[in-house]
C-alpha cells in the first residue's frame, strides 16, 4: 500500500526526463528564428542561406508580434531561438530596457535610408522592413458622388465627412495604434481636442482591423457603409493582385499626408549559443534576396533603398516621400498614459 | 465502490494540471505581483465596470444558452430521433469555431443596428456554447428511469408536475455542472467579446490581455489574473459541492434498452429548429467562402494551397490531446465520485485550468518552464498537452454527474459474484459510462481544434493550425485572401464535424 505514492511518482517523473531530453538540446547546424504569426516568406527563401552557410533555418511562431516581446521579455538572456523577428516601432524601446537583444551592426546598414538606421544608435537591432499606416479611402464612393476624398488629418474632422470614417481600436490593433500616435505625432498637445472633434464628426471605433476593413469599410469584400478607414500603404496594391476577376486600377487609395511609418526590426537573441551563425541570418535578413520577397509574401516596404520593387507595389503602394515618423523612446514612456486618455475620450 | 482506483490514478490530471497550469501562474504571481494585488484588480471605478459587465454577460449568456439548449437535449435524450448523432456532432461545430469566425459569421448574419451591443454578444456565447448543455446535461437525461415518470403520471401527475417534481430535482446536478462549465467559459471569453462588443466593451481577460502585451504592465495584469482565478474558482467550487449533494439519490436507469420515445411533433420541431440554430452563422461561413463582390467566385477555394498541412496540424494536435484529456479526466472523476471525501480535491484541481486566464497560462509557461533540461516553451508536445489541460475542466463536469449517479449496488454485486474490481469496473461501470466518454472525447477535440488563446504564445516549430491560418488570412487586405480565409472557415467547419463525429463513436 505504502508504495503507491512512490510509484506515482516515478510514472510521472520519468516520462518527464524523456520529453526534457527529446528537446533540450540545441542543434548546432540550425539557427532558429522566433517571429510573429505573421512572418511567412516564401517557400524555400532560406535555402540559399543553407548553401551558402551550411545552417538551416527553423521559423518558431509565437503569437503576435507583442506576444513575441512579451515573452521574449520574461526570459533575457534565455532565448528560445537565435533571432527575433518582428519588433516594432511601438515594441522597439520595450524590447531594448528589457535586455533581450545582443547589439550587432550589420554591414547592411550602409544600404539602408540613414534616418531608419538612427532609430537604433546603440545597435541592439536591425531595420529589416517600413510599413506605412495611413488612411485609405474607396475611389468609387467619392466618384459617384462628385466629392472630393480626403487628403490630410484635418479633413477628416470635416463635415463634409461627418460619418464616414472607422478605425480600429488602438487598444486591441496595431495599425489602430500607429494612426493615434501618427496623429499625437501630428498634433502635439493638440491630439486629445482632435480626437474630439472626430468623435462629435461620427466617427466609428471598432475592435480589430479586420472588422474595419472587412465588415465596416464599403472598398473591400465586406461592402460596408463607411468609405474611409485605417489601413495600410500597401492595401490598394492587395485589392490589385487579389481582385476576382481581375482589375486595372486600384478601387481604394492612400491619403499620403496621414501616412505614419512604423519600422519593422530583427535582433539577435542574447543567451544564444550560436551568435555567428545568428549574425550570417541578420546579413542574410536584410540582404537584397530575402528583402526583395518581402512585398508581395509580407505586403510591407524592404528597408533597403536598392531593391527592385514589383510593378503593383509601383503603381498603386503609396510611398510617401515624408512619413510621420515615431519616436520610440516618447512611445515606450507616454503609451499607457495616452491610451487611457484616449479611451476616456472616445470610448467613455 | 473502488476504494483503491484514487490511490492510483490521483498523480495523472494532478501532475498534469500542476505543471502546466499551477505552477505557472504561481511562478508569473511571485514574479510579478505583491500584496497590493487585490487593490490593484479592483481599484478603479473603470476596473469594477469592467468586472461588473463581464459577470452580468456571463450569467445572460448562461442563461441563453440552456434556454436555448435544453429543449434540444430533451429531444435527443429521450426520443429516437433520426440522424440525432449527427445533430450531436452538427451541434458542436460552434463550440470549436475560433472566436474571430464566430465573431465575424455574427457581424455578417445579424443587422448592423446590433453590432456593439450585448445582444448580439449573447446570442454568439449561447450559440457557442449549445454542446456544452447538450453533452453535459444529455447522457444524465438519457440515463433517467422513464418509469419514475410514468409512475408519477399513474398516481395523476400531470406532465408539467413530472416534470417539476421528478425530472428537474433529477437532472439538476447535471444542469448545474454545464451551467457552471458554460458561465466560466464565458466569463473568460476574450475574442468574441471583442469582434461582438466593439471597442468600448471590456472584459477582465480583455483587460489581462492588454495590460499584458500592450501596456507592458505585467503586475497589473496578473494581479487581475489572480483575482479571476479566485472569484472563478470560488463560484466553480461552490457549484459542484451543490451539485455533490443533489446526486445523494442515485436514480439511473441501468438498462440501456428501449426506453426512448418515440418520434412526436414536438420533437420534430425542437430538432429541426435546433438544425437551423446551428446553421445560420454556418451558411453565412460558407457563403461568404463564395461570394466576391455580390458576385459567385471560388477563387477563394482556388487559393487554400497549403491547408492539407493546417488540416493534418489540427488533427495531429487533436489526436494527441483528446485521448490525454480524457484520461486525465477520467482519473480525476473517479477520484471524485470512487474515493472517500479527502480525494474530491483532485476534482478542484483538474477543473482549475477553467478558472486561469489563458494568456496568463501561457506566459506562466514561459516563464516556469525555461531553463534546462525543462524549456518547454517551444517542445513539439507542449502543444496538445497544453489542449488537454484546457480541455481536462470540461472533460470532468461531463464524466463526475454520470459517474456519481451509478448505484453503487452494481459493484457490489458484481464484487459479490467474485469479479475483481478491475473487471467488475469493466464490465459494470464502462458500459454505463460509453455515452459520457464519447462526449467528452468529442468535446476535448472540439477544444483542441479551436483553441487560440494559451497556445498562441507558445512556440510553434511544427506546422500551423487551421485557425491560425484563418486568423492571418482575415487579417490581410483582397478580396481573394478574404474569400480564402473563408473558405479555410468552411474547411474547419467540415473537418471539426467530422473529428468529433468520430470521437463520439459508435454508440450501441
Amino acid at each position: 500500500m505504502r508504495a503507491f505514492p512512490v510509484r506515482s511518482a516515478a510514472a510521472l517523473a520519468i516520462p518527464l526526463v524523456l520529453l526534457a531530453g527529446a528537446c533540450g538540446s540545441g542543434d548546432p547546424g540550425t539557427i532558429t528564428i522566433v517571429a510573429h504569426d505573421s512572418f511567412t516568406p516564401s517557400e524555400g527563401i532560406f535555402d540559399a542561406f543553407t548553401d551558402r552557410t551550411g545552417l538551416r533555418v527553423e521559423v518558431v511562431r509565437a503569437g503576435d508580434a507583442g506576444q513575441v516581446v512579451t515573452a521574449a521579455g520574461l526570459t533575457p538572456g534565455n532565448p528560445v531561438g537565435d533571432v527575433l523577428w518582428g519588433a516594432d516601432t511601438t515594441l522597439l524601446s520595450r524590447a531594448i530596457d528589457d535586455g533581450i537583444f545582443e547589439p550587432y551592426e550589420s554591414p547592411n546598414l550602409a544600404a539602408m535610408p540613414p534616418d531608419v538606421v538612427a532609430t537604433v544608435p546603440g545597435r541592439e537591432a536591425t531595420p529589416v522592413d517600413t510599413g506605412e499606416v495611413c488612411i485609405n479611402y474607396d475611389i468609387g464612393w467619392f466618384a459617384s458622388r462628385g466629392t472630393e476624398p480626403p487628403a490630410t488629418f484635418e479633413d477628416l474632422a470635416d463635415p463634409r465627412m461627418r460619418d464616414l470614417l472607422v478605425v480600429p481600436s488602438p487598444l486591441t490593433s496595431s495599425p489602430g495604434l500607429a494612426f493615434l500616435l501618427g496623429t499625437i505625432a501630428e498634433f502635439g498637445d493638440g491630439w486629445e481636442a482632435y480626437w474630439q472633434r472626430l468623435r462629435d464628426n461620427g466617427l466609428l471605433v471598432v475592435d480589430g482591423w479586420t472588422e474595419a476593413y472587412t465588415v465596416e469599410f464599403s472598398g473591400s469584400s465586406g461592402a460596408g457603409p463607411r468609405p474611409i478607414v485605417v489601413s495600410y500603404a500597401t492595401s490598394p496594391p492587395a485589392e490589385v493582385l487579389f481582385a476576382d476577376p481581375p482589375v486595372d486600377e486600384a478601387p481604394t487609395a492612400v491619403a499620403t499626408a496621414t501616412c505614419t511609418q512604423q519600422v519593422e526590426y530583427a535582433g539577435i537573441l542574447r543567451g544564444t549559443d550560436q551568435p555567428d551563425g545568428a549574425r550570417l541570418l541578420i546579413d542574410f535578413l536584410t540582404g537584397p534576396e530575402f528583402q526583395a520577397d518581402l512585398p508581395l509574401t509580407q505586403f510591407v516596404h524592404p528597408v533597403r533603398r536598392d531593391v527592385a520593387l514589383p510593378d503593383a507595389f509601383v503603381r498603386w503602394a503609396a510611398r510617401p516621400a515624408d512619413p510621420i515618423r515615431l519616436d520610440a523612446d516618447a512611445v515606450s514612456a507616454n503609451r499607457s498614459a495616452w491610451l487611457e486618455r484616449w479611451t476616456d475620450l472616445v470610448l467613455r | 465502490m473502488y476504494p483503491r482506483a484514487p490511490r492510483l490514478l490521483w498523480w495523472l490530471p494532478t501532475g498534469a494540471v500542476g505543471l502546466f497550469c499551477i505552477v505557472p501562474f504561481v511562478a508569473l504571481a511571485a514574479r510579478a505581483i505583491g500584496p497590493d494585488w487585490p487593490a490593484r484588480a479592483l481599484g478603479t471605478p473603470a476596473l469594477r465596470q469592467v468586472w461588473w459587465f463581464t459577470t452580468w454577460q456571463a450569467a445572460a449568456s448562461t442563461a441563453l444558452a440552456l434556454a436555448v439548449a435544453l429543449p434540444v437535449t430533451w429531444a435527443l435524450a429521450r426520443h429516437r430521433v433520426p440522424g440525432g448523432r449527427a445533430l450531436t456532432a452538427w451541434l458542436t461545430v460552434p463550440f470549436f469555431l475560433p472566436s474571430v469566425v464566430v465573431g465575424a459569421a455574427f457581424l455578417a448574419l445579424l443587422p448592423r443596428t446590433m453590432h456593439g451591443t450585448a445582444p448580439a454578444i449573447l446570442l454568439a456565447h449561447a450559440w457557442c456554447n449549445l454542446a456544452v448543455v447538450v453533452r453535459i446535461v444529455g447522457p444524465r437525461w438519457a440515463s433517467l428511469d422513464p418509469r419514475l415518470g410514468e409512475a408519477a403520471a399513474t398516481l395523476g401527475a400531470r406532465p408539467v408536475a413530472v416534470a417539476r417534481t421528478v425530472t428537474a430535482p433529477l437532472l439538476a446536478p447535471a444542469v448545474a455542472s454545464a451551467a457552471a462549465v458554460v458561465f466560466v467559459l464565458c466569463f473568460t471569453s476574450y475574442g468574441v467579446v471583442r469582434v461582438l462588443g466593439g471597442a468600448s466593451r471590456m472584459t477582465v481577460e480583455s483587460e489581462i490581455v492588454l495590460r499584458a502585451v500592450l501596456l507592458d504592465d505585467l503586475p497589473a495584469a496578473v494581479s487581475l489574473a489572480a483575482m479571476q482565478f479566485a472569484v472563478v474558482g470560488a463560484a466553480v467550487l461552490w457549484w459542484t459541492a451543490r451539485g455533490t449533494r443533489a446526486t445523494t439519490r442515485p436514480v439511473v436507469r441501468t438498462s440501456q434498452h428501449g426506453a426512448r420515445g418515440d418520434r412526436t411533433a414536438a420533437t420534430a420541431a425542437v430538432v429541426a429548429t435546433a438544425w437551423l440554430v446551428v446553421a445560420l452563422p454556418l451558411a453565412a461561413i460558407a457563403l461568404r467562402s463564395v461570394r466576391i463582390d455580390g458576385r459567385l467566385s471560388l477563387a477563394g477555394w482556388r487559393a487554400i494551397g497549403g491547408a492539407a498541412d493546417a488540416v493534418w496540424a489540427s488533427l495531429a494536435n487533436a489526436a494527441l490531446a483528446a485521448p490525454l484529456a480524457t484520461a486525465m479526466g477520467l482519473a480525476a472523476a473517479a477520484c471524485a465520485s470512487y474515493g472517500s471525501r479527502r480525494w474530491r480535491g483532485v476534482e478542484a484541481v483538474a477543473l482549475a485550468p477553467v478558472a486561469i486566464s489563458s494568456v496568463t497560462i501561457g506566459l506562466g509557461i514561459v516563464v516556469a518552464w525555461s531553463s534546462r533540461p525543462f524549456d518547454f516553451r517551444s517542445a513539439p508536445w507542449i502543444v496538445p498537452v497544453a489542449h488537454a489541460v484546457v480541455a481536462l475542466p470540461i472533460v470532468v463536469r461531463t464524466l463526475v454527474p454520470v459517474m456519481r449517479a451509478i448505484p453503487s449496488r452494481l459493484a457490489e454485486a458484481a464484487a459479490t459474484l467474485g469479479a475483481a474490481p478491475w473487471r467488475s469496473w469493466r464490465t459494470v461501470h464502462l458500459p454505463l459510462l460509453a455515452r459520457p466518454l464519447a462526449a467528452a472525447a468529442a468535446l476535448s477535440v472540439a477544444v483542441s481544434i479551436g483553441e487560440f488563446g494559451a497556445t498562441s504564445i507558445l512556440g510553434r516549430r511544427s506546422g500551423e493550425t487551421l485557425p491560425v491560418l484563418i486568423q492571418r488570412s482575415l487579417s490581410r487586405p483582397g478580396d481573394i485572401v478574404q474569400a480564402r480565409a473563408w473558405a479555410l472557415a468552411t474547411l474547419l467547419v467540415a473537418v471539426g464535424a467530422a473529428a468529433v463525429a468520430v470521437a463520439d463513436g459508435r454508440r450501441r
